[in-house]
């Protein structure tokens, strides 16, 4: 039995490979952890707290980087066709091919099955199985790996829970790692899932999954989002902070503030922010001074009124008056006074006016009278003159103030053609305003007076409103701009966490990126190759070729698998029906084409690969062809095949191969155990059968007649050298480059035992290889030639089948 | 190569019922006594049919010259024809086994049925051949499946026994 720890040429190659490999595919989160060493420190610093967060030590796993792992045993009971008597079927842990041939029935699905199970840590098919045997439902699968250094068993029970058993003993569950690479590699294919390929061939992108996903990945990509995402939020409200802050400084004119905000952006650096606090700590606390513009007047119409009617009512008793009236009213008083002397003097003569000169005592009567007239005249004017002083007074209010130079220059700024002119216009009617009394102004002045007053207002209104509205403005922004600054630079410092995490959060999101689609790549373009490779050994004969066969989306589109088809040099058109034009047979070589590329990339922890059924509706040639493959990868790995299908073996024979070859066999009905033996060597297998059964019978004549068993013993012997003889001579004319066909003419003339014994010499002797003796078993092969015709030749049976033995020996030792 | 005694077919086939293992382990014991009952029959046709001694030699030579026995109408030489042809098919395969040449060496329990029933039509159809009018070939008698064979120079001194 070869043992792996002597097998380390394909060990060391694997290795090899993978070194090639290392750095490219990030797989695993221990692969990634082992990738930021590589990062810069920032980037390397937020990757390792995320793979602190998941709990991943940095070391890669233990189970995987202890591969390659190959199965030294398997034992099935009570799992889908397998019933209470075990199968348990012996392996050599290393490289090498293994054939397990088995009839139809047998029960290699379910063992193949159960192998899956174990492995995979018991994941869901993408077929349906039997839940458990109908006869015997204590499930016990028994998976027994080895690396080498160390065995352990995978093994489950009825609840079909895969544990995992240490040489100590101590059961736990499957390692991580072991269970993700067995998804990704998936060294054990049964023939249901490649029959779904074979179904439709569209499908290969969901045969090929498992093998490129790259969930460390995705979950890196995963948790680097909650940062950027918070990230990108703060960075808005740090953006909105300095939006309003640029916008308030920009409302109070400071233009160095402004230039700052301008030029450093939301997520100023410490040293200009520095600059930015001393300049905002020179901004003026208090509201801007004063405007002092003139209120604004209006003319009210009852003021108007009565004031009109006031002067006219004045110009009206000035008209009604005379002038000296008061004076003429006064001496008339005086004169008409009692104890006036004048006025004594004037009674004491003739009785005449001294006013008038009227005579006769009538014109004390005249007098009293005029003096009553003049009284109510001045009376009149004197009222007249208050009341339209009052209404002017009051008019007051309805003509503008004066424009003081703070107002002169803020309105002078107005962007308006007719400034000039108006301010000339308040500054004559302020004028007017100033003289403005009722001996001085008529009614109608008043109102053209007051007209042009209300046409003033009218302009003044509208402005002085903009102007105060621009300085509420400047007012407010002035009272607020060192608030939003300050609060930009306190949503600035409580956001530079997630700013400056945003940043390497991004970058290294980019990485990622990169390490998707180069893993992807890696992964997919060697598959690709090796898939048009297997293709084109696997069809060398059909005109059918496969081009080129491509991996689209993946990440944000759908993925597939694209088929460049060109059948007798005419490319078939691309699209989903594509394939159609596959034959059932081709379309399994396409899908173990693909298989076999994924199994065994070099990166992959397992060295073993078990096939179910590979040669499902393959013709001979293709048989052939894959009985080639699965020699060359036996060199790397241990291949397991279960077949019902001789032609795989009998291929495998006719290029010279000897796998170990298992064979299955169901008992009858009655007893539906299945006993599985190893076929080392073809020969010494059936002769060791025939041996079984002499030594176990202590009397012969029990089975019959001693010359009937000797007959049948001899047969039995002579079919066990020519297996041995004919294995031989196909694995030298394999080695020798001779033609299949021209061996199977020479085999064709060479029928009888000795004839074979010649032909495998002269192959020996074309070979440089020592031929055998067979000289000294002329008389055994007589003999055995004898009883394979139902003969009984005379001498020692015991004899013939040690010479037997020894001949078959040789024979197996000629081609090594 | 020398001269050995025939085991009887009926001794071959009682060996075979005792020999440990069920059928389908035994097969290929099956399948010998099936060869040797095809070349018992080829070797026991007369020298009317076949001029060279009775052994096991020429065994497809000697079945297909008893489609020309002397006697047989046209139809009867095609059932033979058909049957030596059943037969010969089932030698050829037996023999493969028997050589190593197939490499599974227990043949399946349903092809060592249909041999059988090859070999046993074959013996039916021979069973009415005329025996050899000379006698010289009287030391080997074949009959039906089961008939005994008595002991001659068969084994050995063929050109062509496999």
């Amino acid at each position: 039995m070869r043992r792996l720890s002597t097998a380390t040429t394909p060990k060391e190659e694997r290795r090899v490979d993978t070194t090639r490999n290392s750095g490219q595919s990030l797989l695993t989160w221990q692969d990634i952890a082992a990738a930021a060493r590589a990062l810069p420190i920032d980037q390397r610093e937020l990757l390792l707290e995320i793979v602190e967060e998941k709990g991943v030590s940095e070391a890669t796993g233990a189970t995987t980087a202890e591969g390659p792992w190959y199965l030294r045993s398997i034992h099935v009971r009570g799992h889908i066709g397998v019933g209470r008597d075990a199968v348990d079927l012996p392996l050599t842990p290393g490289p090498g091919l293994t054939i397990v041939s088995a009839r139809n029935g047998t029960g290699k699905t379910s063992i193949a099955d159960g192998v899956r199970h174990n492995l995979s840590g018991g994941i869901t098919r993408s077929y349906e199985v039997l839940t458990e045997n109908v006869h015997y439902h204590e499930r016990d699968i028994v998976v027994t790996v080895s690396n080498g250094a160390r065995e352990v068993q995978i093994m489950c029970g009825r609840d079909a829970i895969v544990h995992w058993r240490e040489p100590a003993g101590a059961l736990a569950t499957l390692p991580s790692d072991w269970t993700e690479a067995f998804a990704r590699y998936m060294p054990v294919l049964l023939y249901p899932e490649v029959s779904q390929v074979i179904h439709d061939p569209a499908t290969l992108h969901t045969f090929l999954r498992d093998a490129l996903e790259l969930t460390a990945l995705q979950e890196l990509q995963a948790a680097l989002k909650p940062m950027r995402e918070a990230g990108r939020s703060a960075l808005r409200a740090v953006t909105s902070a300095h939006e309003q802050a640029s916008d308030g400084v920009m409302g109070v004119g400071h233009q160095e503030l402004a230039a700052l905000l301008g030029e450093c952006g939301p997520t100023a650096d410490d040293s200009v922010i520095e600059q930015i606090r001393t300049v905002i700590t020179g901004l003026p606390d208090s509201a801007p001074p004063p405007l002092a513009l003139p209120d604004l007047w209006a003319v009210c119409d009852a003021s108007r009124a009565v004031a009109t009617a006031a002067l006219e009512r004045l110009a009206a008793a000035h008209d009604s008056s005379v002038t000296g009236a008061e004076a003429v009213r006064d001496a008339l008083t005086k004169l008409l006074a009692q104890k006036a002397s004048p006025l004594a003097d004037n009674r004491a003569h003739d009785d005449v006016c001294p006013v008038c000169q009227a005579q006769g005592r009538g014109w004390r009567e005249l007098a009293t009278r005029e003096v009553t007239r003049l009284s109510c005249l001045t009376m009149e004017l004197r009222e007249a003159e208050a009341m339209a002083a009052e209404a002017l007074e009051d008019l007051a209010g309805a003509l503008p103030a004066a424009v003081n130079d703070p107002a002169r220059r803020v309105l002078g700024a107005l962007d308006d053609p007719e400034v000039d002119r108006r301010i000339a216009q308040w500054d004559r009617l302020v004028g007017r305003r100033t003289q403005l009394s009722a001996a001085t102004i008529s009614a109608n002045a008043l109102a053209a007076l007051l007209d042009e007053a209300t046409d003033l207002a009218a302009w003044y209104a509208p402005q002085r409103e903009q102007i105060l509205l621009q300085r509420d403005e400047l007012v407010a922004a002035q009272a607020t701009v060192r608030t939003h600054v300050q609060t930009w630079l306190e949503a600035l410092a409580k956001a530079r966490p997630a700013l400056d995490r945003l940043q390497v959060a991004n970058r290294l999101n980019d990485r990622v990126d990169k390490w998707l689609k180069t893993a992807r790549a890696d992964i997919f373009e060697p598959i690709g190759e090796q898939v048009k490779e297997l293709w084109t050994v696997l069809n060398s004969d059909a005109d059918l070729k496969l081009t080129d066969i491509s991996l689209r989306g993946g990440t944000q589109r759908q993925m597939g698998v694209t088929l460049g088809l060109v059948d007798g040099g005419v490319a078939l058109p691309a699209g989903k029906n594509s394939s159609a034009v596959l034959s059932t047979g081709q379309r399994n070589a396409l899908s173990l084409a693909t298989y076999l590329p994924r199994a065994t990339q070099p990166q992959s922890p397992f060295g073993f690969l078990v096939l179910d059924d590979p040669i499902h509706a393959f013709d001979t040639w293709r048989v052939r062809y894959l009985a080639d493959c699965l020699l060359k990868l036996s060199e790397r790995f241990q291949v397991v095949v279960f077949t019902h299908d001789d032609r795989l073996w009998q291929a495998l024979r006719a290029i010279g191969a000897r796998p170990t070859h298992v064979r299955m066999d169901r008992r009858a009905d009655r007893h539906p155990q299945v006993k599985v033996s190893t076929v080392v060597s073809p020969g010494l297998h059936l002769l060791n059968d025939l041996q079984r059964v002499l030594a176990a019978e202590t009397d012969t004549a029990a089975i019959g007649s001693p010359e009937a068993v000797t007959s049948m013993a001899l047969a039995m012997c002579r079919q066990a050298l020519d297996t041995e003889v004919v294995t031989q001579i196909e694995i030298l004319g394999r080695r020798l480059q001779i033609p299949q066909a021209t061996v199977a003419e020479h085999m064709k003339g060479a029928r009888r035992t000795a004839d074979q014994l010649r032909l495998l010499n002269s192959y020996a002797q074309r070979a440089g290889l020592p031929p055998v003796s067979v000289a000294p078993y002329g008389s055994t092969i007589k003999a055995l030639n004898g009883g394979a015709h139902g003969c009984y030749p005379l001498g020692d049976l015991k004899r013939w089948v040690q010479d037997s033995r020894r001949l078959i020996k040789d024979v197996a030792r000629i081609g090594g | 190569m020398a001269t050995f005694r025939d085991v009887s077919i009926a001794a071959l086939e009682a060996a075979y019922s005792g020999w440990p293992g069920t059928a389908e382990e035994k097969a290929a014991l099956q399948v010998l006594t099936l060869r040797v009952r095809i070349e018992r029959a080829a070797a026991a046709l007369p020298s009317t049919i076949i001029a060279t001694p009775p052994d096991a030699s020429f065994v497809e030579r000697r079945l297909y010259l008893s489609v020309g026995e002397p006697g047989l109408s046209h139809g009867h030489r095609i059932r033979r024809l058909r049957t030596v042809a059943a037969a010969m098919g089932a030698y050829g395969a037996i023999c493969e086994v028997l050589h190593g040449r197939n490499p599974d060496p227990v043949p399946p329990l349903q092809d060592v049925q249909a041999w059988a029933a090859a070999v046993d039509g074959l013996e039916v159809e021979l069973a009415g051949v005329q025996p050899d009018p000379a006698g010289e070939h009287a030391s080997l008698l074949v009959t039906a499946r089961g008939g005994v064979s008595t002991a001659g120079p068969l084994a050995g001194s063929s050109s062509d026994a496999t």
